[in-house]
């Protein structure tokens, strides 16, 4: 008893007739799916740059100019034994005069400095940089000073910080207006199911007079809500493709001029796009069947 | 062989309302038998549970010998195919031609398009339609119509043939003429069950007449007439 024929163009004579609502079912779906996926790629996205950051995350703990050498090593070799510890490096005076010329090479900031007022350091870095606080606070005593020869102590933690409190914003954020897209859009796919059921309402009874089974009445229904969902799907792709990929290069671009990073290139980097693509293809479709099985339930039946 | 059968078969609605009062009747095989009353004797509820559209309150009903009181959900369309229905207000569809209106009952039941076509006209000729397969519902006479949706309940050739006030907006004349293809299909050997109150139609036929009155079953003649 399988007619595919039938279903497809019943589907279609109904797809017809409510025109309007179906464009009106499709243009949502495809907006909230656009915003899904254009919010996981973001999400993604400064996944990768808090992954990049956190490998750069390193401590420096300036040193007094006056410190002994014995102290030096004492904290050198006490450093090293932290299991958090990754590597750590001794950078002396010179060897900072020396990075910081080269940084500033041509700059009039050169003529101005006399002598040299840059401390020596140690320039740790961390295995695990989530733990860099708790590494920091090591160097402050019970009172909050800095312990015996250490002048101060940096760390990235405001951008380390401000970097995991936007993805948090974004991804709640992100997650709501989701919510409401995806309530919008399940709603209107049920009313134009509802409203195609009310205008084949004679059909459907004649249908059940002559001996229709249930699932040959709803089968072209639940076609027309997979058809909606999954066109809605479609044209968010092909949205992403075009305008997402563009608004995440740019960003992308000025994050990374903002923090100094060279490459970025998260983006274009082929699967993960291409599966958050073939989701919300998916997860059009299943829109689509979810909401007309409501909008059948109880109303098409014997 | 008993086509119909109801044993102390009672419906009180939702609102309290008994619309059948513990009805017993028997319809044999080949049968034409006039279901009489006045508006609300309980005609409708009669027909609405054979096709099982509505469950009796008490009692049992047999179809072909099958109990359907507890026939499941999914096991209703296979009954309904055996028990073609007429509607007073023929319940055609006007987006569709007279011959897809027919075709429009063998395909929701899944026959193949080769049998379609051999069926539909078929049961447009034996209804004297053969010449209007093309017209829309709204280009046909209110006779017309009726026997289009006639054609549609016997296209699929089932045992059992239901008409509810088949005439009921019809004239004299054209009614006569329902009647006549109706009986036409009971002498092929299809049991006909016509609800009417159309008085002429049942004197003039002098068949089976089970007259109904508030829901009791008060008189069951062989050769009846409408009463008084």
């Amino acid at each position: 008893m399988v007619r595919p024929k039938y279903f497809f163009s019943e589907t279609f004579i109904s797809l017809r007739r409510n025109f309007f609502m179906g464009f009106t079912a499709i243009t949502t779906v495809a907006i909230t799916l656009f915003i899904v996926g254009l919010f996981s790629l973001i999400v993604y996205d400064i996944q990768g740059v808090i992954n990049s950051v956190k490998s750069e995350v390193e401590l420096e703990v300036y040193l007094e100019d006056d410190i002994s050498e014995e102290l030096r090593d004492f904290i050198e070799q006490e450093v090293l034994s932290w299991q958090e510890v990754d590597s750590i490096n001794y950078v002396s005076k010179e060897q900072a005069l020396e990075s910081f010329k080269k940084q500033y090479e041509g700059s009039d900031i050169l003529k101005e400095i006399g002598g040299n007022p840059l401390p020596a350091s140690f320039e740790i870095t961390l295995k695990s940089p989530e733990k860099i606080d708790r590494v920091a606070l090591r160097f402050y005593d019970k009172d909050g000073n800095f312990i015996e020869g250490v002048n101060d102590v940096i760390w990235g933690k405001d951008y380390v910080n401000k970097l995991f409190s936007i993805t948090a914003i974004i991804g709640t954020v992100a997650f709501l207006i989701i919510i409401v897209l995806l309530l919008a859009a399940i709603v209107l796919i049920f009313n134009t199911i509802r409203l195609s059921i009310y205008s084949r309402r004679k059909e459907i009874e004649v249908m059940k007079l002559v001996g229709a089974t249930n699932w040959f009445v709803r089968i072209p229904f639940l076609f027309e809500g997979f058809f909606e969902g999954f066109a809605g799907g479609t044209v968010s792709v092909i949205l992403l493709y075009f305008i997402g990929n563009f608004l995440l290069v740019k960003g992308e671009r000025i994050i990374a001029d903002t923090m100094r990073i060279k490459e970025l290139a998260m983006i274009g980097s082929g699967n993960v796009i291409f599966y958050v693509y073939i989701g919300i293809v998916v997860m059009g479709g299943l829109i689509g069947i979810l909401s007309s099985t409501i909008a059948l339930r109880g109303y098409v039946k014997i | 062989m008993n086509m119909i059968e109801f044993r102390d078969v009672s419906k009180i609605y939702d609102d309290n309302t008994a619309a059948l009062k513990k009805i017993n009747l028997v319809i044999k095989k080949g049968e034409f038998l006039f279901l009489v009353g006045p508006s609300g004797s309980g005609k409708s509820t009669f027909i609405k549970i054979i096709i099982k559209e509505i469950s009796e309150s008490s009692g049992s009903v047999f179809i072909a010998g099958k109990n359907i009181c507890n026939l499941k959900t999914g096991k209703i369309p296979q009954l309904r195919r055996n028990v073609g229905c007429v509607f007073q207000d023929f319940k055609l569809l006007p987006d569709r031609t007279i011959f897809e209106n027919v075709a429009f009952a063998l395909e929701v039941i899944g026959k193949p398009g080769y049998e379609i076509k051999i069926l539909v006209p078929q049961v447009l000729k034996l209804v004297g339609l053969s010449n209007r397969m093309d017209s829309y519902p709204n280009q046909l006479s209110g006779g017309e119509q009726q026997r289009v949706s006639i054609a549609r309940a016997f296209v699929n050739r089932p045992p059992i043939l239901l008409a509810d006030e088949p005439t009921g907006n019809l004239d004299p004349t054209t009614s006569e003429g329902i009647t006549k293809i109706l009986s036409r299909i009971n002498i092929i050997g299809t049991t006909v069950l016509m609800a009417t109150h159309d008085r002429n139609i049942v004197n003039s036929m002098r068949r089976r007449v089970v007259e109904l009155e508030e829901g009791e079953m008060i008189r069951d003649q062989k050769r009846g007439v409408y009463g008084d």
